[in-house]
């Protein structure tokens, strides 16, 4: 494939899979606004259009009407450039998941579902996940705010902090697939649920099993999200690092945390969950497309995220760093050993 | 084609950037601009086809050192800008460093017709090459002694830097005695 | 074309801005900033020479691989060393600070004189 048409496929790809993603971060607030209220037995919105479907375009339209301030304080064009950032890397990681196989289309090869398929896929992701430290971390300091800083400083230590445990996790399904290409760590799980890295046989199950609840749980906390959202709850330090901030730059936050949770659940799926690999190895099941079991894969774990938020209660700071440092850490560099002697005797 | 282009747009990010590490008056900018260089400098690795050290660099550097200096900066509350200090002492020194800028230059431009200009092609690489097996094997088989120092170097800088920073405390002091 | 000249010339333009970066910065977190700086010019130039090693006439062989892939090692150490520096580099400003309250480096002159 030349350079022009590895372009021109990439651009089409982008054309596809950017809206659709837009479009899910806008009724993944829908979604979990409904699901909370069953949860806690009331309906949710039902006013905007039915269902209250219409709800995210009517949050839209809100949030881009409102009035945008700068405070006087803040450094302008650090304030500014903060939720570029987040939504920046926040986006740039969906380029190397894997949503699907390779596809053909009237006979043309086009490839896989999947926007780039660079060789350190994973590390892509790990790096993209570090930088979204500094949207959180600017936001807060360029605000010119106490309040802001301090949540910032919070937020973002919370981040670092089980960023430390997500890579370890993801070490393990690399030394299980050997290599860092996503689309490789795809292929080398299968069709059949007992073929996913999170329940294969092949390392005796342990590890993968450990291996997916520490990933599941750093992710909780990377993106923010219950049990571990102090940083950012309203009732603590007053809504932390997005204080300051109104209108687009607010709405550019918020989605960016939305997709953040998208694709931290994307990962998991990935790695863990078999990708585009349906749960059974046999008809009628595969004969549903890859990304439709990938997205139904991640819309399950999406429930979790939204289902964890509607039932327990927020950590404590220091209990958060104290989980996050003491038990969870040394949790995963033992799984890396446990993931090494289930390799060597399982394999 | 494509190459070229991506060079020189990293290497003017880079350039302008690393201008600005140097001439920023807030320490933040300072900071930020280094984000920006480090990010630019991974681009070239990539087109070194270095591929994992690129990535590895945002990874760690500003993923995790560059951080660190930030929380750093806004700890210390540094609101005082802070211009470049023109003493005779620097004058010399920046003197010394154009000095060598030039004197690179030339040495570069010496033989204007077969110098800059006509590079030989670069060897095709072998597969695998730049990626993390190719790392790995020479770093746990030839290599393994330098690793396992770098690992007891990390510990010791782990434990001096928390020995260092650690705030005076009166009972510290009075238990000492 | 791009060339090894073309990295080389990128290196010692960072590394003389770091330079000029440790000698007209009074911050002393800026000049450890433009330490930094200054590594990273040398992985550069460290990968450059990787990548365009002496025997660049021909194919490189299995044998240029295993001499070649030394300098990904280098950096990969360098970047370890240099993370280290920097921790322990932030740790003494820190004290600096709580002791001095400053971090102008013009202003730790005690053993001067």
């Amino acid at each position: 494939m030349s350079v022009g048409q590895i372009f021109f496929y990439s651009v089409v790809k982008i054309a596809v899979i950017f809206p659709v993603l837009m479009g899910t971060v806008a009724y993944l607030t829908w979604l979990e606004r409904k699901l909370i209220g069953r949860f806690q037995q009331r309906i949710g919105p039902y006013r905007v259009g039915p269902f209250g479907l219409l709800q995210p375009i009517a949050d839209g339209i809100k949030l881009f009407m409102k009035e945008d301030i700068i405070p006087t304080n803040a450094d302008r064009v650090v304030f500014v450039l903060a939720p570029l950032l987040s939504m920046a890397t926040a986006v740039l990681a969906v380029a190397v998941i894997p949503f699907g196989p390779s596809f053909h289309l009237f006979g043309f090869d086009l490839g896989r579902v999947q926007i780039a398929d660079v060789n350190a896929g994973l590390l892509v992701l790990l790096g993209v996940g570090s930088l979204g430290v500094y949207g959180v971390f600017l936001a807060g300091w360029s605000s010119g705010n106490k309040y802001s800083l301090l949540g910032a400083l919070r937020s973002s230590a919370q981040i670092f902090s089980y960023e430390l445990t997500l890579g370890l996790s993801v070490v393990t399904v690399l030394m299980a697939a050997g290599t860092l290409k996503m689309s490789g760590i795809a292929d080398s799980q299968g069709d059949g649920f007992w073929r996913w890295w999170a329940f294969s046989s092949q390392w005796w199950v342990l590890p993968g099993l450990i291996g997916f609840t520490l990933y599941l749980i750093s992710a909780f906390a990377e993106t923010n999200r219950l049990p571990f959202d102090l940083p950012e709850a309203e009732t603590e330090l007053v809504a932390g690092y997005h204080l300051e901030y109104s209108s687009m730059k607010f709405a550019m936050f918020f989605m960016a945390e939305y997709l953040n949770m998208i694709i931290v659940c994307s990962i998991a799926v990935s790695l863990f969950l078999g990708a585009w690999h349906s749960p059974l190895p046999f008809r009628p099941f595969i004969l549903l497309p890859g990304w439709l079991w990938f997205l139904a894969k991640v819309f399950a774990l999406l429930f979790f995220f939204i289902w964890i938020r509607a039932t327990l209660p927020r950590f404590r700071y220091d209990q958060l760093m104290r989980f996050g440092w003491k038990i969870m850490l040394p949790l995963a560099l033992a799984n890396i050993f446990l993931a090494a002697v289930g390799l060597m005797l399982g394999g | 084609m494509f190459g070229a282009l991506f060079f020189w747009l990293c290497a003017t990010i880079a350039f302008f950037f690393g201008i600005g590490v140097v001439v920023a008056r807030n320490p933040m900018h300072s900071a930020l601009s280094l984000v920006a260089t480090l990010t630019a400098t991974a681009g070239l690795f990539l087109l070194l086809q270095a591929e994992f050290i690129a990535w590895i660099l945002i990874v760690v550097y500003t993923g995790a050192v560059m951080v660190l200096m930030i929380f750093v900066i806004s700890l210390l509350n540094l609101q005082k800008d802070d211009p470049i200090d023109w003493n005779p002492a620097r004058r010399w020194g920046v003197g010394m460093v154009v000095l060598f800028a030039l004197v690179f230059l030339v040495y570069l431009f010496r033989d204007p017709l077969a110098g800059f200009f006509s590079i030989p092609q670069a060897p095709p690489t072998p597969p695998e090459w730049g990626s993390i097996t190719v790392v790995a094997l020479d770093l746990f088989t030839r290599y393994l002694l330098p690793f396992e120092l770098a690992s007891v170097l990390l510990t010791a800088a782990v434990i001096g830097a928390v020995a260092i920073a650690r705030p005076e405390s009166p009972e510290r002091e009075t238990k000492e005695r | 074309m791009i060339g090894l000249n073309h990295f080389l010339l990128m290196s010692a333009v960072l590394f003389s801005l770091g330079m000029l970066g440790v000698l007209l910065r009074r911050n002393a977190l800026i000049i450890l900033m433009s330490v930094e700086l200054m590594l990273n010019a040398a992985n550069l130039a460290i990968l450059a020479f990787s990548r365009f090693p002496p025997a660049a006439n021909g194919l490189m062989t299995a044998q240029d691989l295993s001499v070649a892939g030394n300098g990904m090692v280098l950096v990969f150490l360098v970047l370890t060393v240099s993370a280290a520096e920097v921790g322990v580099g932030l740790a003494v400003v820190i004290h600096l600070y709580h002791q001095r309250r400053t971090v102008n480096i013009n202003d730790a002159n005690i053993l001067q004189g």
